[in-house]
């Protein structure tokens, strides 16, 4: 089977989960008043997420000699494709759209938990796909904090009940 | 804020996780009439149920040698964050899948809540695998949530040839 990314559209990816994450946020915030500091808080955090992956992407363009993508047997990949498939998580479509038909600030929190999800569900397979060299370290930090984000989000879902 | 789970709930969590796969794939596969994802789904129950015996097993290990949260874990971080899942938040672990495939009507709708439950189960145990020493088996669990990355490969692939079907189909 062909391998269907490089390492450099795996980072953009990355990017535009993270750029989907920081949009909904913002919009998310602007809507629901009653929750929209915590949204902006995390819309900045995706901000820098998105600059630590735009960074990987650019430090591994530069490096030829050695392998920064690690993946045998393509298994990776395969996870990787399948979680960029439009059925899986759509990284094309706006997540601004899934706003409008959110009513309540315990939905928005709800949904946005579903985002980190499949964020973290994402980041796991491109740590796996990545060499220690070219940044496997830092993938594991963003992780942890988008973890810490659903703990947040459950935090203040129960705050409002 | 109080932590209310333990190292082995979260193990009995994971268990009851694989169980609810098993259930739900051999539901699904006694429900379809396509051999061929029959067999998909078989396989994919048989790879859970190996799972549940990975974390039994664990478990087993963990309560013989009194590890505790604590000693992994000393900000309760992922603590937190396995509660908040268990919580139900964002899955009910208590749910029993195999009831919720009532409510799924197409082969699509199946594959769908199966890549659900698959990302579901990856991000419990990445919380679960700060939980485990080495010897108890750190990288075991490593091994389950790359298998359940393939199961959504997988899962994925069937969903893919099934709207390739349906466009040529109109």
């Amino acid at each position: 089977m062909g391998m269907p990314f490089d390492a450099d559209e795996v980072f953009e990816m990355a990017e535009q989960i993270e750029r989907n994450g920081a949009k909904f946020y913002r919009a998310a915030a602007e809507k629901f008043p009653e929750v929209s500091q915590l949204l902006l808080e995390l819309a900045a955090m995706e901000d820098r997420h998105e600059k630590t992956f735009a960074a990987m992407r650019e430090e591994l363009s530069g490096t030829e000699a050695e392998p920064i993508v690690f993946d045998p047997d393509g298994q990776a990949q395969m996870y990787l494709q399948a979680m960029a498939d439009d059925h899986v998580f759509n990284l094309k479509s706006d997540p601004v759209n899934q706003l409008g038909n959110l009513d309540t600030p315990d939905e928005v929190l709800k949904t946005a938990m579903g985002l980190e999800r499949d964020s973290i569900a994402f980041y796991t397979g491109l740590k796996e796909s990545v060499s220690r060299k070219a940044g496997k370290d830092k993938v594991e930090g963003i992780i942890k904090e988008e973890m810490n984000h659903i703990v947040i989000l459950s935090q203040k879902m129960e705050a409002l009940k | 804020m109080s932590i209310s789970l333990n190292a082995i709930e979260v193990f009995e969590i994971a268990e009851r996780l694989e169980r609810n796969s098993v259930k739900f794939y051999r539901k699904a596969a006694e429900a379809l009439t396509d051999e061929n994802l029959c067999a998909i789904l078989l396989s994919l129950s048989e790879f859970e149920k190996g799972h549940e015996k990975n974390y039994a097993n664990m478990r087993k290990q963990i309560s013989a040698k009194e590890w505790s949260i604590a000693t992994f874990d000393p900000e309760n971080e992922m603590a937190l964050y396995l509660q908040k899942i268990a919580d139900s938040h964002i899955f009910d672990p208590e749910k029993d899948p195999a009831e919720q495939l009532k409510d799924k009507g197409t082969i699509e709708d199946i594959l769908n809540f199966a890549i659900e439950s698959e990302k579901n189960s990856i991000i419990f145990y990445l919380g679960l695998k700060n939980y485990v020493p080495v010897p108890a088996g750190k990288n075991k669990v490593d091994e389950i949530i790359n298998e359940e990355m393939s199961h959504i490969a997988e899962l994925n692939l069937r969903l893919s040839a099934l709207k390739y079907i349906e466009r040529i189909s109109i």
